[in-house]
């Protein structure tokens, strides 16, 4: 297996343009890309193209990826049309990745893009809620906040967590936005604020949910050699998992997809838990930071909502959590939250984060790890995708 | 009266009586809901009984929404319902009050769309009457 190297990545900020089309949101993060990389163009041999809703959206439901990426000046090259709902990003980095590791292609791209402002926000909503079976679910209502919600009370019954604690993830999501130039919304919250913004879904309140978004990411990765060639040192891909949902245990013992994932790829790429210094998670909703801290075992089930309290998770903290700001503040452009997880670890990793850089005993961070889930079957998240990145 | 179907998510029996439609897999036991030909559990294919299930449920948990998708008028109530076999749905609740440990039963609702006139022949959970805590 050829060793994968994180050679360059490009962002659109995200938020929302009415003015900015599908096509030109992907020219910008994918040129943006290239520039970092300071690489040829023409040597990018394979594309991943991320996107969930430019059907629903967008009107355009099929051959997304040739379209978009035509305007920004590929052709012949495969493009894979990736969909795997709000984990579309890390799945099409991991195939991206995957394509480079088995020595098929010495440089592949993955490009996340989404648009979601359309003009009708209900559209929008209901778009999201076909993220699930949509069979099973027909005229529910379904809505991901709502379900977001439901494992929100279930915390706080478990473990006697108030909305409280879920107001002070907010808060600091909103402070690394504030450093973040990419971000939708860079606004510092207090936890006044977020506790007294409307109802969305007891108990999740606007601020503690992710905005629709417009915006875009892409990441090139390359084999040793590539990377050699273009001479600084780069962030290397040391793992990546991918699972689907597990099914139902009616005892509910077993435990949840995220743990055993996470569990197979430290076995697999053989480090601890403590060597991970950073972390960007899922925060569709800001409640489920904490679930996606103890689930990857960073911290014991029933702790992080304490730990909040005591800045740990702070960008000076001991366990950096979402430095971007999180799809809380940084936006949810679904397509695009995967890549742009690996976007801002590379950063980070490369001390290119200004000032929300996260620096551990004095020294720039080693290892930083992304967990992004996406979709709904039954009673499970659809996809689950985890990248761990060092240098 | 026939037996009205629906995409083989319930169905209303001849007593006029709705029912989710669930299956029992003759391998290892495992209700799943929707109903399927092959096991997920074992994997066994074509060995599954069809059962109909969820005429009545638990709430496990409930919340109130306050944005909706299209269609669905707020404020609205979505909830995790526990039925036969610890079997768990997820559906809509209607219900004045509507609490953790309520119990609840199986309705069919008609809707029609006003921009489309469209009827839609949907399912959703009620609280019984006096079934609250
Ligand atoms: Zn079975």
């Amino acid at each position: 297996m050829e060793k994968v190297y994180v050679i360059g990545v490009g962002m659109h900020p995200f938020g929302r343009f009415l003015d900015k089309s599908l096509k030109y949101l992907t020219r910008h993060a994918v040129w943006e890309a290239i520039q970092d990389a300071g690489i040829d163009p023409k040597k990018v041999e394979m594309a991943y193209f991320s996107n969930s809703f430019a059907g629903a959206l967008n009107g355009q439901h099929s051959v997304r990826g040739q379209i978009y990426l035509r305007d920004a000046g590929f052709s012949e090259i495969p493009i894979i049309n990736v969909e795997n709902a709000c984990a579309s990003g890390s799945t099409a980095f991991q195939h991206a990745c995957l394509a480079v590791s088995s020595g098929q292609v010495g440089v592949a791209i993955a490009v996340g893009v989404e648009k979601m402002f359309v003009g009708d926000n209900t559209k929008t909503i209901t778009a999201l809620g076909s993220a699930g079976d949509v069979e099973a679910t027909k005229g529910q209502g379904l809505q991901f906040t709502a379900l977001y919600a439901l494992k929100a009370l279930n915390y706080m019954e478990e473990y006697g967590a108030t909305p409280y604690h879920f107001a002070k993830v907010a808060e600091k999501n909103s402070e690394n936005a504030v450093l973040n130039p990419f971000a939708q919304f860079r606004k510092k919250l207090s936890v006044e604020d977020v506790l007294n913004s409307r109802m969305i879904a007891d108990p999740l309140t606007l601020y503690m949910c992710s905005p629709i978004a417009d915006g875009s990411a892409a990441v090139i990765v390359a084999n040793e050699k590539v990377a050699n060639q273009l001479g600084q040192a780069q962030v290397h891909v040391k793992g990546s998992i991918l699972k689907s949902g597990q099914l139902y245990d009616p005892n509910n013992k077993q435990p949840s997809m995220i743990t055993k994932a996470s569990n197979e790829l430290f076995e697999k790429i053989g480090i601890g838990h403590s060597d991970i210094n950073m972390l960007e998670v899922h925060d569709a909703a800001v409640s489920v930071e904490f679930e996606h801290i103890e689930d990857l075992g960073l911290l014991p089930k029933g702790t992080a909502f304490q730990e909040i309290l005591e800045g740990t998770f702070s960008l000076s903290g001991k366990l950096p959590v979402n430095m971007s700001g999180g799809l809380t503040s940084k936006g949810h452009p679904v397509g695009a939250s995967g890549v742009a997880q690996i976007v801002e670890i590379t950063k980070q990793l490369r001390g290119e984060a200004k000032e929300r850089q996260v620096y551990k005993n004095g020294k720039l961070p080693l290892t930083g790890l992304c967990l992004n889930t996406g979709g709904r079957v039954e009673d499970d998240r659809a996809a689950y995708g985890i990248t761990i990145l060092s240098r | 009266m026939e037996n009205i179907r629906e995409q083989n998510i319930f169905l209303i029996d001849k007593k006029g009586k709705p029912n989710l439609i669930g299956s029992k897999c003759l391998g290892c036991d495992h209700m799943s809901f929707p109903a399927k030909e092959v096991c997920p559990y074992c994997m066994t294919n074509g060995r599954s009984e069809e059962i109909l299930i969820g005429k009545l449920g638990i709430v496990v948990s409930a919340t109130t929404c306050h944005t909706a998708p299209k269609g669905i008028q707020v404020p609205y109530t979505l909830g995790t319902i526990e039925i036969d076999y610890g079997v768990h749905v997820l559906a809509q609740i209607t219900g004045n009050t509507i609490r953790k440990g309520d119990k609840v039963e199986l309705v069919i609702y008609s809707s029609v769309s006003v921009e489309s006139a469209e009827e839609t022949i949907g399912w959703k959970y009620q609280i019984v009457e006096g079934g609250g805590q």
